[in-house]
């Protein structure tokens, strides 16, 4: 138990650096610009902070409209435990990625404009409302955890009654985020290669954020599990994988038809870069662990379903880095992150960690699942 | 609706929701700016002499892009950037791929093409890019956010940005019209959209073996108030092949379902939240609040 600590320690001392370094070049970036900073060229207007920071951080955020609709309005109460969790992972991810976006925009200090300067017919307009809409929600779907560790009966009450308004908007709102994402790429037709480029990108992009939603609440049980000794019951976490072949089977389905009716099956046999990357993303984030998760020795088995988990999360993130940075580079004059847009993405995540650590101990978040094991008749009896 | 439980409640939804018909929206008719200021280039009477690049640098204040030629600095631009807003490139094509007896080079002039709809305008999301009733697509920096999304939605990558720069703003060309008042030979001319159209369909039909039978411009993406004649295909230039619609014809539906979606899919959760207490009765209704 010692030796334990004493490792944890040294994780969060690792993250700080990461965080502090993070945080000295961010002050260079300001100072010197976006071409002091990054390798961004004006054939590659968008690089790292969009790709990774701005769509992964929103796509892994998934998690939590997924448990707050699976559980309240399906009402599969016995994942209740999870939506906690999922709530303050999905703030998090927010979070971040307007980190990463403030690191991003040429004039961050204007980032409010959207709120006064309407411009209905840009994607871009849409996706910032998203944020800002979505974030608002997240926070106040975040609150009981805060008033109930500070106390605060009534308030925690009030805010429990009306709960459900928040939840569907939340719902709404991200379906909306997700897929507008993916709209932002409908007018990059003659950028992006036409492996990923399709008008269905929208669907896609909310497809596989559920697909990542699930995978991410799976992940980060087991693995929170394994690092704070929590115990979730498999078995839960198994039912709640079931879902993932039948959305991963509909989503290559999808882009397999859609690549066949655009006529551009045959580029999967180009032998290029591009062919390979797409492959790459279908059989590790998508046909690997769809067809894997089918056997319920793989979805019982904590370590294989974790490994499954975090083949989707990475297919994922293959999938958003291929849209918005291998899939342009054909058409662009290059780019490879610079080793200060790398360093900062990494401080943001060590950031996000960090608090997520810190929230763990402190705040009634996951000890209130467990809570919840240990009297197994709240989450009983709504089976379908 | 009470005999509903949520299973049928489910299938009748998703039904409805397939039956729903697909709304065809027919592209709204693009404006033609047939009275708005537009600019006839014309490749094959353009000298290659730059007094246009020049007049272009004095008008909005650049700096040369120094380098070299045969051991003397010059002024050396090659590629649009946030310091250069219009080039005069020359491009060499092999003798095999122009009609026979045609000239196999050109010079082509870049500068932003003042699309009538244009992807820029319909990308940004504060309005930053405008497309003004007398022509010119413009930049208002005290709007943008600097998220570049214009850069990337512009079909013909004009929109420039100011990388080196703490406050960076993005750039291009503001249609005023100092290059064609600067060019020697008129390459360049300006006027009304619709008769400089007809004056390049006439020099076109007057000298067909001079000119490809097109003008650049008059029905790519929408149209765009810069149009180019020349004796070489634009898209063996690295121009665009643009089809008459709008470059956001994509986007544009996607964004108009958005309502519907919101308002529907709100409903639907509702209505199965509703269902969903019902079916559990008062008990666990309490039960939840109490939780």
């Amino acid at each position: 138990m010692n030796a334990q600590s004493t490792r944890f320690a040294n994780v969060r001392l690792a993250l700080s650096l990461l965080v502090l370094i993070a945080f000295g070049l961010a002050i260079y970036r300001f100072y010197g610009g976006l071409g002091a900073a990054t390798n961004l060229t004006d054939s590659m207007p968008w690089g790292l902070w969009i790709g990774f920071d701005m769509l992964c951080g929103i796509a892994l955020a998934a998690g939590g409209f997924v448990l707050a609709g699976t559980v309240h309005i399906f009402g599969l109460r016995r994942y209740e435990p999870f939506v906690r969790p999922a709530i303050v992972t999905a703030l998090l991810g927010y979070l971040l990625a307007i980190i990463g976006l403030l690191m991003d925009l040429g004039r961050p200090w204007a980032i409010w404009h959207p709120l006064i300067m309407w411009q209905p017919h840009s994607v871009m307009f849409e996706v910032a409302w998203c944020v800002m809409l979505y974030t608002t929600v997240l926070f106040l779907e975040f609150l009981p955890v805060l008033f109930e560790r500070l106390r605060l009966v009534r308030a925690l009450r009030a805010l429990e009654r009306v709960m459900i308004v928040f939840i569907v908007m939340g719902i709404v709102l991200s379906t909306v985020h997700q897929s507008s994402l993916g709209s932002l790429f409908v007018m990059m037709g003659h950028r992006l290669h036409p492996l990923w480029f399709t008008p269905l990108l929208p669907l896609l992009f909310l497809m596989s954020s559920l697909a990542v939603g699930v995978a991410m609440v799976v992940f980060e049980a087991i693995l929170s599990g394994m690092i704070f000794g929590h115990r979730y019951p498999t078995r839960l976490l198994g039912d709640l994988a079931r879902a993932l072949p039948l959305i991963l089977a509909l989503y290559v389905g999808l882009r397999l038809m859609d690549l066949n009716a655009r006529g551009e099956l045959g580029r999967l046999l180009d032998n290029s870069l591009e062919s390979w990357a797409f492959i790459l993303e279908m059989v590790v984030g998508v046909l690997l662990p769809g067809s894997l998760l089918l056997s319920p020795e793989v979805r019982y088995d904590r370590l294989k379903l974790f490994g499954c988990a975090l083949m989707v999360i990475v297919g994922v993130v293959m999938n958003r880095l291929n849209v918005c940075l291998l899939g342009m580079l054909a058409t662009s004059s290059g780019y490879m992150p610079r080793w200060i847009e790398i360093l900062v993405s990494a401080g943001v995540v060590a950031g996000g960690l960090l608090v997520l650590s810190t929230m763990n101990h402190n705040l009634p978040i996951v000890t209130r699942a467990a809570d919840r094991e240990a009297t197994p008749a709240a989450g009983a009896g709504t089976q379908p | 609706m009470s005999g509903l439980n949520r299973r049928e409640f489910l299938c009748a939804a998703g039904a409805a929701a397939a039956a729903l018909p697909q709304a065809a929206r027919g592209q709204a008719a693009a404006p033609s700016y047939t009275n708005a200021y537009a600019i006839l280039y014309d490749a094959t009477r353009c000298i290659g002499c730059r007094a246009c690049a020049r007049r272009c640098r004095e008008v909005n204040r650049l700096p040369p892009e120094e380098g070299e030629i045969d051991g003397v600095r010059f002024d050396v631009p090659r590629q649009l950037s946030d310091r250069n807003l219009m080039v005069i490139q020359a491009h060499a094509l092999d003798a095999s791929e122009v009609e026979p007896g045609r000239q196999n080079w050109t010079f082509v002039k870049r500068n932003c093409m003042h699309c009538n709809v244009p992807a820029c305008v319909s990308a940004c999301p504060v309005g930053a890019l405008q497309k003004t009733d007398r022509g010119p697509v413009l930049y208002y920096e005290d709007r943008c956010i600097g998220c570049r999304y214009c850069m990337l939605a512009c079909p013909y990558e004009v929109p420039r940005y100011e990388w080196r720069d703490r406050m960076p703003r993005v750039r291009k060309c503001d249609l005023n019209g100092a290059c064609v008042k600067a060019c020697p030979v008129g390459a360049l001319v300006d006027g009304a959209r619709k008769p400089l159209i007809a004056e390049a369909r006439r020099r076109i039909e007057a000298e067909p073996g001079r000119y490809v039978d097109h003008v650049y411009g008059e029905f790519e993406g929408g149209g765009t108030s810069f149009l180019i004649v020349s004796g070489i295909p634009l898209e063996k230039l690295g121009f665009p092949r643009l089809s008459p619609t709008a470059p956001n014809s994509y986007a544009e539906p996607i964004l108009g379902a958005v309502p519907g979606w919101v308002v529907g899919l709100a409903l639907f959760l509702g209505a199965l939240r509703r269902l969903q207490m019902r079916q559990e009765g008062p008990l666990a209704e309490t039960a939840e609040e109490r939780a």
